[in-house]
Protein backbone atom coordinates (compact mmCIF):
# COMPACT_ATOMS: atom_id res chain seq x y z
CA UNK A 1 0.00 0.00 0.00
CA UNK A 2 1.46 3.67 -1.37
CA UNK A 3 1.33 5.97 2.09
CA UNK A 4 1.79 9.65 0.97
CA UNK A 5 2.28 13.12 3.03
CA UNK A 6 -0.97 13.81 5.29
CA UNK A 7 -1.12 16.61 2.42
CA UNK A 8 -1.85 14.39 -0.18
CA UNK A 9 -3.83 12.09 2.06
CA UNK A 10 -6.43 14.91 3.07
CA UNK A 11 -6.94 15.82 -0.39
CA UNK A 12 -7.81 12.44 -1.81
CA UNK A 13 -10.45 11.89 1.08
CA UNK A 14 -11.22 15.59 0.45
CA UNK A 15 -11.99 15.07 -3.69
CA UNK A 16 -14.03 11.55 -2.92
CA UNK A 17 -16.33 13.28 -0.58
CA UNK A 18 -16.85 15.66 -2.89
CA UNK A 19 -17.59 13.90 -5.73
CA UNK A 20 -20.29 11.67 -3.49
CA UNK A 21 -21.98 14.44 -1.66
CA UNK A 22 -21.66 16.80 -4.17
CA UNK A 23 -22.80 14.04 -6.94
CA UNK A 24 -26.06 13.13 -4.27
CA UNK A 25 -26.64 17.14 -3.65
CA UNK A 26 -26.75 18.17 -7.88
CA UNK A 27 -28.96 14.86 -8.36
CA UNK A 28 -31.39 16.07 -5.76
CA UNK A 29 -31.73 19.71 -6.31
CA UNK A 30 -31.88 18.66 -10.36
CA UNK A 31 -34.77 16.16 -9.56
CA UNK A 32 -36.57 18.59 -7.18
CA UNK A 33 -36.65 21.12 -10.61
CA UNK A 34 -37.60 18.20 -12.53
CA UNK A 35 -40.61 17.23 -10.30
CA UNK A 36 -41.82 21.12 -9.85
CA UNK A 37 -41.73 21.49 -13.51
CA UNK A 38 -43.87 18.78 -13.90
CA UNK A 39 -45.81 19.26 -11.48
CA UNK A 40 -46.85 22.72 -12.96
CA UNK A 41 -47.13 20.73 -16.63
CA UNK A 42 -49.36 18.56 -14.76
CA UNK A 43 -51.61 21.46 -13.22
CA UNK A 44 -51.83 23.02 -16.83
CA UNK A 45 -53.09 19.82 -18.34
CA UNK A 46 -55.83 19.37 -15.93
CA UNK A 47 -56.91 23.03 -16.16
CA UNK A 48 -57.07 23.02 -20.36
CA UNK A 49 -59.02 19.19 -19.91
CA UNK A 50 -61.12 20.77 -17.38
CA UNK A 51 -62.55 23.31 -19.45
CA UNK A 52 -61.49 27.08 -19.31
CA UNK A 53 -61.08 27.94 -23.34
CA UNK A 54 -58.32 30.24 -23.14
CA UNK A 55 -55.91 27.71 -21.73
CA UNK A 56 -52.68 26.74 -23.17
CA UNK A 57 -52.13 22.74 -23.67
CA UNK A 58 -48.95 21.79 -21.71
CA UNK A 59 -45.70 20.50 -23.56
CA UNK A 60 -44.88 17.55 -21.71
CA UNK A 61 -41.11 16.37 -21.30
CA UNK A 62 -42.11 12.87 -22.37
CA UNK A 63 -44.83 12.95 -25.49
CA UNK A 64 -47.04 10.40 -26.32
CA UNK A 65 -46.37 8.06 -29.76
CA UNK B 1 -50.33 18.96 -3.22
CA UNK B 2 -49.10 21.89 -1.34
CA UNK B 3 -49.19 19.12 1.72
CA UNK B 4 -46.90 16.56 0.14
CA UNK B 5 -44.70 19.50 -1.52
CA UNK B 6 -44.26 21.02 2.27
CA UNK B 7 -43.93 17.04 3.66
CA UNK B 8 -41.19 16.44 0.74
CA UNK B 9 -39.12 20.12 1.34
CA UNK B 10 -38.96 19.00 5.16
CA UNK B 11 -38.40 15.26 4.56
CA UNK B 12 -35.85 16.20 2.43
CA UNK B 13 -34.05 18.91 4.66
CA UNK B 14 -33.93 15.95 7.50
CA UNK B 15 -32.25 13.51 5.12
CA UNK B 16 -29.98 16.35 3.81
CA UNK B 17 -28.76 16.91 7.80
CA UNK B 18 -29.06 13.21 8.21
CA UNK B 19 -25.97 12.58 5.64
CA UNK B 20 -24.00 15.95 6.31
CA UNK B 21 -23.78 14.74 10.11
CA UNK B 22 -22.08 11.50 9.01
CA UNK B 23 -20.00 12.98 6.38
CA UNK B 24 -18.80 15.50 9.57
CA UNK B 25 -18.42 12.64 11.59
CA UNK B 26 -16.35 10.63 9.04
CA UNK B 27 -14.20 13.21 8.31
CA UNK B 28 -13.50 14.49 11.73
CA UNK B 29 -15.00 12.43 14.52
CA UNK B 30 -13.62 9.05 14.20
CA UNK B 31 -10.21 8.15 14.55
CA UNK B 32 -8.35 7.25 11.40
CA UNK B 33 -7.21 3.75 10.64
CA UNK B 34 -4.23 2.31 11.95
CA UNK B 35 -2.58 0.87 8.60
CA UNK B 36 -4.02 3.41 6.13
CA UNK B 37 -4.02 6.67 7.92
CA UNK B 38 -6.69 9.00 6.93
CA UNK B 39 -7.53 7.73 3.45
CA UNK B 40 -9.71 5.17 5.06
CA UNK B 41 -12.10 7.36 5.73
CA UNK B 42 -13.08 7.86 2.22
CA UNK B 43 -14.77 3.90 3.47
CA UNK B 44 -17.34 6.20 4.78
CA UNK B 45 -18.61 7.28 1.24
CA UNK B 46 -17.28 5.09 -0.70
CA UNK B 47 -19.45 1.88 0.79
CA UNK B 48 -22.76 3.63 1.53
CA UNK B 49 -22.55 4.46 -1.81
CA UNK B 50 -22.01 1.11 -3.15
CA UNK B 51 -24.55 -0.49 -0.81
CA UNK B 52 -27.35 2.03 -2.19
CA UNK B 53 -26.25 0.78 -5.58
CA UNK B 54 -27.05 -3.02 -4.04
CA UNK B 55 -30.37 -1.85 -2.45
CA UNK B 56 -31.53 -0.10 -5.63
CA UNK B 57 -30.92 -2.79 -7.97
CA UNK B 58 -32.90 -4.97 -5.75
CA UNK B 59 -35.50 -3.09 -5.55
CA UNK B 60 -35.28 -2.65 -9.69
CA UNK B 61 -35.37 -6.78 -9.35
CA UNK B 62 -38.18 -6.95 -7.16
CA UNK B 63 -40.21 -4.39 -8.85
CA UNK B 64 -39.80 -5.96 -11.94
CA UNK B 65 -40.95 -9.44 -10.40
CA UNK B 66 -44.12 -7.80 -9.14
CA UNK B 67 -44.63 -6.08 -12.28
CA UNK B 68 -44.64 -9.06 -14.66
CA UNK B 69 -47.36 -10.43 -11.92
CA UNK B 70 -49.66 -7.78 -11.04
CA UNK B 71 -49.25 -5.17 -14.12
CA UNK B 72 -49.55 -2.19 -11.86
CA UNK B 73 -47.77 0.91 -13.02
CA UNK B 74 -46.44 2.16 -9.47
CA UNK B 75 -44.50 -1.07 -9.68
CA UNK B 76 -43.04 -0.39 -13.01
CA UNK B 77 -42.36 3.48 -12.07
CA UNK B 78 -40.74 2.38 -8.75
CA UNK B 79 -38.63 0.14 -10.74
CA UNK B 80 -37.49 3.58 -13.33
CA UNK B 81 -36.91 5.76 -10.65
CA UNK B 82 -34.83 3.05 -8.00
CA UNK B 83 -33.00 2.01 -11.24
CA UNK B 84 -31.77 5.73 -11.89
CA UNK B 85 -30.94 6.88 -8.72
CA UNK B 86 -29.01 3.46 -8.36
CA UNK B 87 -27.24 4.09 -11.22
CA UNK B 88 -25.87 7.93 -10.33
CA UNK B 89 -24.95 5.58 -6.46
CA UNK B 90 -22.95 3.24 -8.20
CA UNK B 91 -21.71 5.85 -10.94
CA UNK B 92 -20.03 7.80 -7.25
CA UNK B 93 -19.22 4.59 -5.98
CA UNK B 94 -16.86 4.05 -8.45
CA UNK B 95 -15.66 7.67 -9.06
CA UNK B 96 -14.92 7.29 -5.44
CA UNK B 97 -13.24 4.08 -5.83
CA UNK B 98 -11.09 5.05 -8.04
CA UNK B 99 -9.82 7.78 -5.59
CA UNK B 100 -9.18 5.59 -2.94
CA UNK B 101 -7.44 3.37 -5.64
CA UNK B 102 -5.28 6.02 -6.54
CA UNK B 103 -3.79 6.99 -3.26
CA UNK B 104 -3.36 3.16 -2.03
CA UNK B 105 -2.49 1.45 -5.06
CA UNK B 106 -1.34 4.13 -6.94
CA UNK B 107 -3.44 3.64 -9.98
CA UNK B 108 -7.56 4.93 -10.61
CA UNK B 109 -8.43 2.08 -12.59
CA UNK B 110 -7.62 -1.70 -12.48
CA UNK B 111 -9.24 -4.11 -14.53
CA UNK B 112 -9.83 -6.46 -10.91
CA UNK B 113 -12.79 -8.68 -10.90
CA UNK B 114 -14.88 -6.61 -8.54
CA UNK B 115 -14.19 -3.13 -10.40
CA UNK B 116 -14.61 -4.99 -13.93
CA UNK B 117 -18.24 -6.73 -12.40
CA UNK B 118 -19.13 -3.25 -11.00
CA UNK B 119 -18.36 -1.58 -14.58
CA UNK B 120 -20.36 -3.73 -15.84
CA UNK B 121 -23.77 -3.64 -13.34
CA UNK B 122 -23.61 0.15 -14.01
CA UNK B 123 -23.56 -0.06 -17.91
CA UNK B 124 -26.49 -3.00 -17.87
CA UNK B 125 -28.56 -0.21 -15.69
CA UNK B 126 -27.66 2.35 -17.78
CA UNK B 127 -28.99 0.09 -20.67
CA UNK B 128 -32.49 0.03 -19.15
CA UNK B 129 -32.68 3.12 -18.72
CA UNK B 130 -32.23 3.65 -22.23
CA UNK B 131 -34.35 0.48 -23.32
CA UNK B 132 -36.85 2.64 -20.89
CA UNK B 133 -36.81 5.84 -23.47
CA UNK B 134 -36.93 3.52 -26.58
CA UNK B 135 -40.58 2.54 -26.03
CA UNK B 136 -43.38 5.00 -25.89
CA UNK B 137 -46.11 2.45 -25.26
CA UNK B 138 -46.62 2.75 -21.40
CA UNK B 139 -47.56 -1.69 -21.30
CA UNK B 140 -45.28 -2.38 -23.24
CA UNK B 141 -42.42 -0.12 -21.84
CA UNK B 142 -43.17 -1.86 -18.42
CA UNK B 143 -42.97 -5.08 -19.58
CA UNK B 144 -39.81 -5.06 -21.82
CA UNK B 145 -37.90 -3.15 -18.59
CA UNK B 146 -39.57 -5.66 -16.32
CA UNK B 147 -37.94 -8.28 -18.16
CA UNK B 148 -34.49 -6.67 -18.57
CA UNK B 149 -34.59 -5.73 -15.04
CA UNK B 150 -34.81 -9.09 -13.59
CA UNK B 151 -32.22 -10.13 -16.16
CA UNK B 152 -29.74 -7.43 -15.46
CA UNK B 153 -29.74 -8.25 -11.63
CA UNK B 154 -27.94 -11.60 -12.24
CA UNK B 155 -24.93 -9.87 -12.13
CA UNK B 156 -25.42 -8.12 -8.82
CA UNK B 157 -24.58 -11.18 -6.32
CA UNK B 158 -21.44 -11.74 -8.98
CA UNK B 159 -19.90 -8.00 -7.74
CA UNK B 160 -20.18 -8.88 -3.96
CA UNK B 161 -18.54 -12.26 -4.18
CA UNK B 162 -16.09 -10.87 -7.28
CA UNK B 163 -13.52 -10.55 -4.54
CA UNK B 164 -14.13 -14.32 -2.84
CA UNK B 165 -14.08 -16.23 -5.89
CA UNK B 166 -11.34 -14.57 -7.75
CA UNK B 167 -7.95 -12.90 -6.75
CA UNK B 168 -7.87 -8.94 -7.16
CA UNK B 169 -6.82 -5.99 -5.70
CA UNK B 170 -9.66 -4.86 -4.48
CA UNK B 171 -10.42 -6.36 -0.51
CA UNK B 172 -12.52 -8.45 0.83
CA UNK B 173 -15.91 -8.03 2.58
CA UNK B 174 -15.51 -6.65 5.94
CA UNK B 175 -18.87 -6.60 7.51
CA UNK B 176 -21.00 -8.66 5.06
CA UNK B 177 -19.13 -11.90 5.44
CA UNK B 178 -19.39 -15.42 7.07
CA UNK B 179 -18.18 -14.34 10.61
CA UNK B 180 -17.68 -11.21 12.67
CA UNK B 181 -16.84 -8.06 11.27
CA UNK B 182 -13.14 -7.60 10.39
CA UNK B 183 -13.49 -3.98 11.83
CA UNK B 184 -13.24 -1.84 14.67
CA UNK B 185 -16.04 -1.20 16.57
CA UNK B 186 -15.82 2.41 16.32
CA UNK B 187 -15.39 2.56 12.80
CA UNK B 188 -18.01 -0.05 11.90
CA UNK B 189 -20.57 1.94 14.26
CA UNK B 190 -19.65 5.35 11.61
CA UNK B 191 -19.44 3.08 8.69
CA UNK B 192 -23.24 1.86 10.17
CA UNK B 193 -24.15 5.51 10.57
CA UNK B 194 -23.17 6.52 6.94
CA UNK B 195 -25.18 3.39 5.39
CA UNK B 196 -27.98 4.25 6.96
CA UNK B 197 -28.20 8.23 6.10
CA UNK B 198 -27.40 7.04 2.45
CA UNK B 199 -30.39 4.92 2.52
CA UNK B 200 -32.53 7.57 4.04
CA UNK B 201 -31.15 9.75 0.96
CA UNK B 202 -32.07 6.95 -1.39
CA UNK B 203 -35.53 6.33 -0.05
CA UNK B 204 -36.26 10.20 -0.47
CA UNK B 205 -34.27 10.18 -3.77
CA UNK B 206 -36.76 7.45 -4.80
CA UNK B 207 -39.45 8.92 -3.39
CA UNK B 208 -39.55 12.44 -5.64
CA UNK B 209 -38.40 9.88 -8.98
CA UNK B 210 -40.90 7.84 -8.62
CA UNK B 211 -43.41 11.18 -8.22
CA UNK B 212 -41.75 12.58 -11.19
CA UNK B 213 -42.68 9.04 -13.06
CA UNK B 214 -46.18 9.55 -12.19
CA UNK B 215 -46.33 12.91 -13.38
CA UNK B 216 -44.46 12.37 -16.06
CA UNK B 217 -46.86 9.33 -17.56
CA UNK B 218 -50.25 11.77 -16.20
CA UNK B 219 -48.97 14.32 -18.64
CA UNK B 220 -49.02 11.98 -21.42
CA UNK B 221 -51.99 10.17 -21.10
CA UNK B 222 -54.07 13.46 -20.95
CA UNK B 223 -51.86 15.02 -23.46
Amino acid sequence: MIRQSPVTDAAFVFAGYLVVVGGVALYAVTLRRRVAKAAARARAIRAYAAGPDDAEPAVTERRAP
Amino acid sequence: MMVRQTIASRSGRLVAAGVALVVASGLVLVPADASQGDVQRLMYVHVPAAWVGYLAFFVVFACSAGYLWRRDPRLDRLAAASAEVGVMFTGLAIASGSIWGKATWGQWWDWDPRLTTTAVMLLAYIAYLLLRQTVSEQRRRGRVAAAFGLIAFLNVPLVHFSVLWWRGLHQAPTVLRPGDPTIDHVLLAQLLASVAAFSLAYAWLVWQRTRLEGLLDTAVTRD
